[in-house]
């Protein structure tokens, strides 16, 4: 994203929620449709103000997004598609973002969906093209190999991995909307049952179903009017880089560089930001993004955990939504899903769970999806959004 | 009983010294790839020569993987193997748990990739020479 003040701000005006879990006897737009209709209701504007759906779905079929129009009374207007592996529907959600701030429409829902329950259970399938799926690699072993590489570089613990875990479902277990709502702890995670060493089952981001949606107006539309509370601060696409060498698989390629880019293009610095919700899919992968997105050194990432400074309360609070690891993650509705968090955090509406109680309000919040398994890329897709309240 | 022959979606070539995976050398920047793609990533050269890898390398980084896509039998062992100068690649490792190490050398071989042996594929085993000075 290049920053033009020719572009519009960008108001989400209305956020929409199903708890993720396991919906696989209803079809996918009735499983959509709930969110939907919620994030309109809340945004308070009549159906025919929408002028474009865009839907994220990985697994959901063709025409996801006219299938969801059908249900809930937005049909015969802009209706897109977006696959983009885990961040399919942060990536609707940017193309929506840009259509609205280029002027092409004023007022948008995007939608995030996925049935991942019918896809019959374990790692996903990678497809046999992809010549490292083909000789047995999985999301979870990709996931482990970093793990394997950063406790030997690192000195991380098996104990301090599992810390992750435990952090996650301490936030899940406050969060009505998650999938996995009880705590556990490091004995419990480090003896559940083996998937790819060293990540056991309850460092996996878990199986589900779920759907989530926002509505995007114009900052200065009659449909934002008296709701643009919420803006678009910074929207921000990248793919991985391809590499076929040596590299260092405890820095993830992708995330360092779009972070980076993403700070660079809206003048904010790590410092800046109140909460994230990073793509935690295993345990490792949140100790990572806390270096990866600039909240600590390489290699230091397990110090944030240590102390305490990512939980609800903290300095840095990572993933108060429970995250993947018990949000859950159903991929093509995750990225909205963040969306969705991060927006109802700034608003103050997130009860036991929110963020900032005792001190100011958060202002800033950051939203990061990364995935896609395929040979030669760290990821194939990252895509960071920051949110943030406007200073008045 | 030198030669060429198909493992699943790799090449493979047998030599004096063993097996080893066939890439593709870029003919104008001689950055070689595995497996050959369309066009060089880095100097956007079109034609490419075939080129032996070396048939050892250094284990990167290893799992054990205990839940795997459908008609896999688990558990099995992977990881990644940077073969000199330039390649980094996944496989199979056919190398008991307890003797998995980051680090440690390893060779490629052609396996099994099912029983009764229908189907063969590459994997990597511990370098011959360290199983014998690990006996002594």
């Amino acid at each position: 994203m290049k920053t033009d003040s020719s572009l519009r701000d960008v108001c989400v005006i209305g956020t929409g929620m199903v708890r993720f879990g396991h919906h696989a006897e209803v079809t996918l737009s009735q499983l959509a449709a709930p969110a939907v209709l919620e994030a309109l209701t809340e945004a308070a504007i009549d159906r025919r103000e929408v002028q474009a759906i865009y839907c994220g779905t990985v697994f959901g079929g063709p025409m996801a997004a006219q299938r969801i129009a059908r249900e809930t009374g937005l049909s015969g207007i802009e209706a897109l598609n977006v696959e983009n592996a885990c961040s399919s529907s942060a990536s609707a959600f940017r193309l929506a973002y840009l259509g609205i701030a280029a002027g092409a429409f004023e007022c948008a829902v995007v939608v995030g969906v996925e049935q991942t329950t019918r896809l019959g259970g374990g790692p996903l399938d990678l497809g046999e093209e992809d010549i490292e799926a083909a000789n047995g690699l999985t999301m979870p072993s990709l996931y482990a190999m970093r793990a394997q590489r950063y406790m030997h570089e690192f000195g991380l613990t098996a104990a301090d991995l599992a810390q992750v875990a435990v952090k996650a479902r301490r936030h899940g277990e406050l969060n009505p909307y998650a999938q996995v709502r009880k705590q556990t702890s490091i004995e419990e995670v480090m003896a559940s049952r083996q998937i790819a060493s060293p990540l056991t089952v309850q460092q996996c981001c878990p199986i589900g179903d779920g759907a989530s949606a926002v509505v995007l107006a114009a900052a200065d539309s009659r449909q934002a009017a008296g709701k643009g509370r919420v803006k678009v601060i910074g929207s921000h696409l990248t793919s991985g880089r391809y590499m076929q060498g040596p590299r260092d698989m405890t820095h993830p390629e992708v995330t360092v560089r779009c972070a980076s880019e993403t700070y660079e293009l809206c003048g904010l610095s790590p410092d800046d930001i109140d909460l994230v919700e990073c793509h935690d899919a295993f345990t490792i992968a949140e100790i990572l993004y806390y270096e990866a997105l600039g909240f600590a050194g390489h290699g230091q990432g397990a110090q944030l955990l240590r102390e305490g400074a990512t939980s609800v309360g903290g300095r840095i609070p990572f993933n108060p939504s429970g995250g993947l690891l018990c949000r859950g993650h159903p991929l093509g509705a995750s990225g909205i899903a963040q969306i969705v968090e991060i927006t109802r955090q700034l608003q103050g509406r997130c009860g036991p769970r929110q963020v900032g109680q005792d001190a100011r309000a958060p202002r800033l919040g950051l939203a990061h999806i990364t995935g896609g398994g395929i040979y030669g890329f760290d990821h194939a897709a990252c895509c960071i959004h920051i949110l943030g309240t406007s200073s008045s | 009983m030198n030669g060429e022959r198909q493992v699943g979606s790799a090449l493979v070539v047998r030599k004096d010294d063993g097996w080893s995976l066939l890439a593709a050398r870029c003919a104008a920047c001689c950055l070689v790839t595995f497996p050959s793609l369309a066009t060089c990533p880095h100097c956007a050269g079109g034609h490419f020569d075939p080129i032996a890898l070396p048939s050892a390398g250094a284990l990167y980084t290893f799992s054990v993987i205990y839940s795997a896509q459908k008609g896999w039998k688990v558990p099995y062992a992977a990881g990644y193997v940077d073969l000199a100068p330039s390649l980094r690649v996944f496989g199979r490792l056919d190398i008991p748990e307890a003797e998995l190490r980051i680090g440690m050398s390893v060779d490629l071989s052609i396996r099994p990739a099912d029983e009764p042996a229908t189907r063969f594929t590459y994997a990597f085993v511990a370098k011959r020479d360290m199983l014998s000075e690990a006996r002594i």
